[in-house]
């Protein structure tokens, strides 16, 4: 194995195991581009591309005259927003298959009279009362996501009986037969403002994905409006078709 | 709780959302002062102001000192179904720029990200996407040489990296394509950085994807570095249909 000549891929590959097992913590200074071509007796140029791929996977950020730092860990990267024709967009159903561990806390939950924004969004009229759920979400008990949730309320009049921090909305929304089938999305990457910031605990960087999900159920009626903010480094946003 | 859901401010973002997504309040126009805001939601000033803060913080609308607040400038918009950069009703107006058209072998790198064989024979092309002057973004695309046949400097100047992804594939059998994509934060390096003209770590948008024949056979992996405020992405069912 020693013999073999590690080429930039191995070497990346190397350095992101340890980031992963913790061997390098976030905030440290990686080895240099010299103790890396001494340990492993391979080019500078071998060491600058290994080192190129792992700032793009985000593993970890240079700084100008100080060095290489790790970066908060990207293991617990999870996949969001893997929606086709046969799954339904329930962001628990969703993030469970990567074995985390997800709860939710309910921020606010309540009854409001709809305004143009909600109107145009759910296609119903403005004198309609929707129905808002605020959700954050954490896998591993990090958050993860902030989700701001809309219903309109003719269609579920007793959703205020429930609590969706212990039921799923989904499976609520099914036994009301209007289960979102069919969903159209909207992906841009924005700012969090200072609240969403507190909530997802981001503090430099504050990028965020922010996914507006419309669902309709099976005869097309809009039956869920949500705005999703999620850190960008711990969902990592898919479309897939198969 | 029927006023407590979300406050005053919030909602009065929400309508100057909607003005701005429905085109009354156009791309680059000033809103309204302040004052004149607070007369037409008949709230006070401070809220107003509130209002705009999360309108500026989401980056809808930009403030300039002592002259007002302005809509900013219309996303890019990129949709996500499959090879829809074939579609020309789906195409963005972006110029774009090739850089670069190579033969390669893939590498660990490469091979893993496009889940083919080590030294598969590669087409790359870089092409830049400048957004009237303003480079918004780098992409890199990567075309199986097995899949699409031979392709020539020639080939490269009468199509577009789209149609020769799609050499061969049959139109209407596009909705049974299969693509993947996904869409992470990335920090700009030197380069990236000088080609941007931004500073070093400076966050983008980077966006990947496998785009497979209808045989299944993978045809396009690419690679896209972008000003993460410059676009937006779309994604419809196939069976939804607008009404």
């Amino acid at each position: 194995m020693t013999n073999k000549v590690l080429n930039y891929y191995d070497l990346s590959e190397i350095i992101s195991a340890r980031i992963e097992r913790n061997e390098y913590l976030p905030g440290e200074l990686l080895p240099t581009e010299k103790d890396f071509i001494s340990r492993y007796n391979i080019s500078r140029q071998t060491t600058r591309k290994a080192i190129e791929l792992l700032k793009e996977e985000g593993y970890v950020r240079s700084v100008q005259g100080q060095g290489t730092f790790v970066e908060k860990i990207n293991h617990s990267k999870v996949a969001f927003g893997v929606i086709n024709e046969s799954d339904n967009a329930s962001f628990t159903s969703l993030v469970r298959k990567f074995g985390i561990e997800i709860s939710s806390k309910l921020l606010a939950t309540g009854a409001i009279d709809s305004n143009r924004f909600f109107s145009s969004k759910l296609e119903i009229g403005l004198d309609e009362t929707i129905f808002g759920i605020h959700r954050i979400r954490y896998g591993n008990r990090e958050p993860l996501a902030i989700e701001y949730t809309y219903l309109p309320l003719k269609f579920f009049e007793d959703i205020n009986k429930h609590n969706f921090e212990h039921v799923s909305l989904y499976d609520y929304m099914a036994t009301k037969e209007h289960l979102p089938l069919n969903f159209r999305e909207k992906f841009i990457m924005t700012q969090a403002n200072a609240k969403i910031a507190k909530y997802l605990g981001l503090t430099d960087d504050l990028t965020v994905n922010k996914m507006e999900i419309t669902g309709f159920d099976s005869e097309n009626n809009i039956v869920e409006f949500t705005e999703s903010y999620s850190r960008p480094d711990k969902l990592e946003v898919r479309f897939v078709t198969k | 709780m029927r006023k407590n859901l979300l406050t005053k401010s919030s909602l009065i973002a929400k309508e100057l959302q909607y003005d701005i997504e429905q085109g009354s309040l156009l791309h680059m126009e000033k809103l309204p002062s302040e004052r004149e805001l607070s007369d037409i939601f008949k709230v006070q000033r401070g809220t107003i102001r509130e209002a705009l803060d999360l309108l500026v913080q989401e980056r809808l609308i930009f403030s300039k000192p002592k002259v007002g607040y302005f809509v900013n400038e219309k996303r890019v918009r990129k949709f996500t179904n499959p090879l829809a950069l074939n579609d020309p009703s789906k195409r963005d107006n972006l110029v774009r720029e090739r850089i670069s058209f190579e033969k390669i072998y893939a590498d660990s790198w490469l091979s893993n990200q496009m889940l083919v064989p080590k030294s598969s024979e590669v087409y790359r092309i870089v092409i830049i996407c400048y957004d009237d002057k303003v480079v918004v973004g780098k992409e890199r695309y990567y075309l199986l040489s097995d899949t699409t046949g031979t392709i020539t400097e020639k080939d490269m100047n009468t199509f577009s990296v789209a149609e020769l992804a799609t050499k061969g594939i049959i139109k209407t059998a596009s909705s049974n394509i299969k693509s993947n994509q996904k869409i992470t934060l990335a920090y700009t390096n030197s380069s990236d950085s000088s080609l941007f003209g931004i500073e070093e770590n400076t966050p983008l948008l980077r966006h990947r994807g496998l785009e497979y024949n209808e045989k299944g056979q993978l045809v396009l992996f690419y690679d896209n570095f972008l000003l993460p405020h410059y676009f937006e992405f779309y994604r419809m069912e196939q069976t939804y249909h607008d009404k």
